[in-house]
């Protein structure tokens, strides 16, 4: 059964490479579109080191996508700093935060867990819709600038999509590393089994702030790069439905695949654009679309290749042994 | 001390629908693990339904029983089209929860159009009273008055009754309950179309306090399943305990700090959760 197999890093590249060239004949809507889900596909893949990987969902990482988001445009709409140091303000400033709950949320688990980041994300929420002029209250804080990367102008729809692009491959590259790596491995350790792996001498505590910090940094840096493509910030980037898009996200892609993520936030959010403005029953339609897949497609869209390979081997005549049960998580 | 009595009687009236709405919340998740996110649509489709019931009829009464049995009806035809699913991995139970409250939602939008809606509370209770020293709407005491009384009923069923004593069982050791004989299936799907009735109910008996609009369904999960995890997932005394709080806290939270309400209404529950995981009145292995 020896299959050729590309590296995961090696296939984030290459898919990169083709939504770069896939942009080309797209006009400047249908090049944003795909900024977007872009976006909210790599959002969904940093959330799913927390979730698929150490096993914690959380209805609150929103939060952590709003505050970079936030970070860059109080800084150059307040304190006039260049756009680059702004969006950093925002991506350390929001890792810094997630840095500092970590410690308190990784100390409950399940549905209690899910609960504070909840919580957590309304406290944010509050304070942003309540903040006054300081965070433009409701109304948000238009006018955030995009950058230009030296001589390279990043406020055309093309340039800021293969910017975006630049930044996504750099971000899931290093996630799917970090998956591939010792701590990602020791991660699924601790979400099938917390008590064997404290046994065996593993700090569950830091491994659980670990996927936390990184789940939330990644989650930063594209909430970085939705402000700057969308020019405006509001309450709306910290509304827990955003949280509960990302979760949902992860669910319909198939926990733990890191590509399944991918695709259904990207997916997802290129269905919504695009029914939402056609038709009032796009919560209709998703919610359809959430019941079939939970019913059709348990283990997500991640699970789809596997269940074909199974179609076409008991396709194939005589006795072929089921080599292995399906233990999907 | 107008202040204080004022908004201590809105709290309670918040808490008052809380609990109603929380009560079936917690039972579904003590008994069957599962954490119904539909619980909201399920009160907004119970409330628009009484809506149209109580134009029609002109009957507060009718339009509560309507809204109830419409949302238990349909709580039964989710729990028993979905069962298997409802019974699997908790990530898959808020995949499918959500969307079906996605589904209602818009359907209840479709059919009653997006505008907000009143239901009139019962002549009886109109008007106001004066209660030590303020004038206080009658109905929103008779709600504070209902939660008190629907808090004991339900306390007397689920630790007296013969039923109630089933139901436990179910929840404490589901094997061990089949194995007695208990039709664990039935009580199941019956415990759920309660939990739903309660919902349905709730958005009647709210509607002429918190109105009926488009959205308002995700507002009040929201605080039922704050109050429900604070309270100790499976717990009525938690529900009890954690509606009232939470009402109070909302109230005072609002009259007080405006600008900082959320901060005020989720911070507590960020710090009980950090220091009973379980909840106030949860027990060690519920999760």
């Amino acid at each position: 059964m020896a299959r050729a197999r590309i590296s995961p890093g090696a296939a984030v590249v290459a898919i990169g490479a083709l939504l770069a060239i896939a942009s080309w004949p797209l006009d400047a809507y249908w090049t944003g579109l795909l900024t977007q889900a872009v976006i909210f596909g790599g959002a969904a893949v940093g959330l799913d080191i927390l979730v698929g990987f150490a096993g914690m969902a959380s209805l609150g990482h929103g939060a952590f996508f709003g505050l970079a988001g936030y970070g860059l445009a109080l800084g150059t709409l307040r304190w006039g700093v260049n756009p680059w140091l702004a969006a950093g303000i925002g991506i350390v400033g929001s890792t810094l935060v997630a840095l500092a709950f970590a410690p308190l949320a990784v100390r409950v688990r399940g549905l209690a867990f899910l609960t504070v980041m909840l919580a957590f994300g309304q406290v944010v929420w509050g304070l942003a819709t309540r903040g006054g002029s300081a965070t433009g209250g409701e109304n948000g804080l238009p006018g955030v600038p995009r950058p230009s990367l030296g001589p390279w102008d990043l406020s055309g729809a093309e340039a800021f999509y293969l910017f975006t692009l630049l930044m996504a491959v750099a971000a899931i590259y290093a996630v799917v590393r970090f998956a591939g790596s010792a701590v990602g491995q020791s991660l699924i350790g601790v979400r099938d089994n917390e008590t064997r792996m404290a046994a065996l001498g593993y700090d569950v505590r830091r491994l659980r702030i670990i996927a936390f910090v990184v789940a939330a940094t990644v989650g930063a840096v594209f909430g970085a790069l939705s402000a700057a493509f969308n020019g405006f910030v509001g309450p709306g980037s910290l509304d827990w439905r955003l949280s509960a898009q990302l979760l949902l996200s992860v669910v319909v892609g198939g926990a733990g695949s890191l590509w399944g993520p991918f695709v259904a936030g990207a997916g997802l959010h290129m269905l919504e654009t695009y029914f939402a403005g056609t038709t009032q029953r796009w919560p209709l339609v998703l919610g359809l679309l959430y019941i079939v897949t939970v019913v059709l497609l348990p283990g997500g869209i991640a699970s789809l290749p596997r269940l074909w390979r199974q179609r076409r081997r008991s396709a194939r005549p005589a006795a072929t042994p089921r080599s292995r049960s399906a233990s999907e998580s | 001390m107008h202040f204080l009595v004022f908004q201590t009687l809105n709290g309670l009236t918040t808490g008052a629908l809380l609990f109603f709405l929380a009560s079936g919340l917690t039972v579904v998740f003590g008994l069957m693990r599962i954490l119904n996110l539909a619980h909201g649509a399920l009160f907004l489709f119970g409330g628009f339904v009484g809506y149209t019931i109580g134009e029609r009829t002109g009957s507060f009464v009718l339009a509560a029983v309507a809204g109830a049995l419409a949302a238990g009806l349909l709580g039964l035809v989710i729990q028993q089209a979905f069962s298997r699913t409802l019974l699997g991995s908790p990530f898959n139970q808020v995949l499918l929860t959500l969307g079906i409250a996605f589904a209602i939602g818009n359907v209840v939008l479709w059919i009653w159009g997006g505008a907000p809606r009143l239901i009139r509370p019962p002549e009886v209770l109109n008007g106001s009273v004066a209660v030590a020293g303020v004038f206080y709407p009658i109905y929103r005491l008779f709600l504070i008055g209902l939660a008190l009384l629907a808090g004991a009923l339900l306390w007397i069923f689920w630790e007296r009754s013969r039923i109630g004593a089933v139901v436990r069982a179910c929840v404490d050791d589901r094997p061990m309950a089949a194995a007695m004989g208990i039709p664990v299936d039935r009580v199941f799907a019956a415990v759920f179309a309660v939990g739903a009735a309660l919902a349905g109910l709730t958005g009647v008996l709210g509607a002429p306090v918190l109105g009926l609009s488009i959205g308002l369904e995700f507002d009040v999960l929201l605080l039922a399943v704050v109050v429900v995890v604070v309270g100790g997932i499976g717990s009525l005394t938690g529900a009890f305990v954690g509606s009232m709080a939470v009402g109070l806290i909302d109230a005072f939270g609002k009259a007080r700090f405006p600008e900082i309400s959320y901060f005020t209404l989720f911070a507590p529950v960020i710090l009980i959760l950090l220091l009973r995981p379980n909840g106030l009145f949860g027990r060690a292995g519920v999760e």
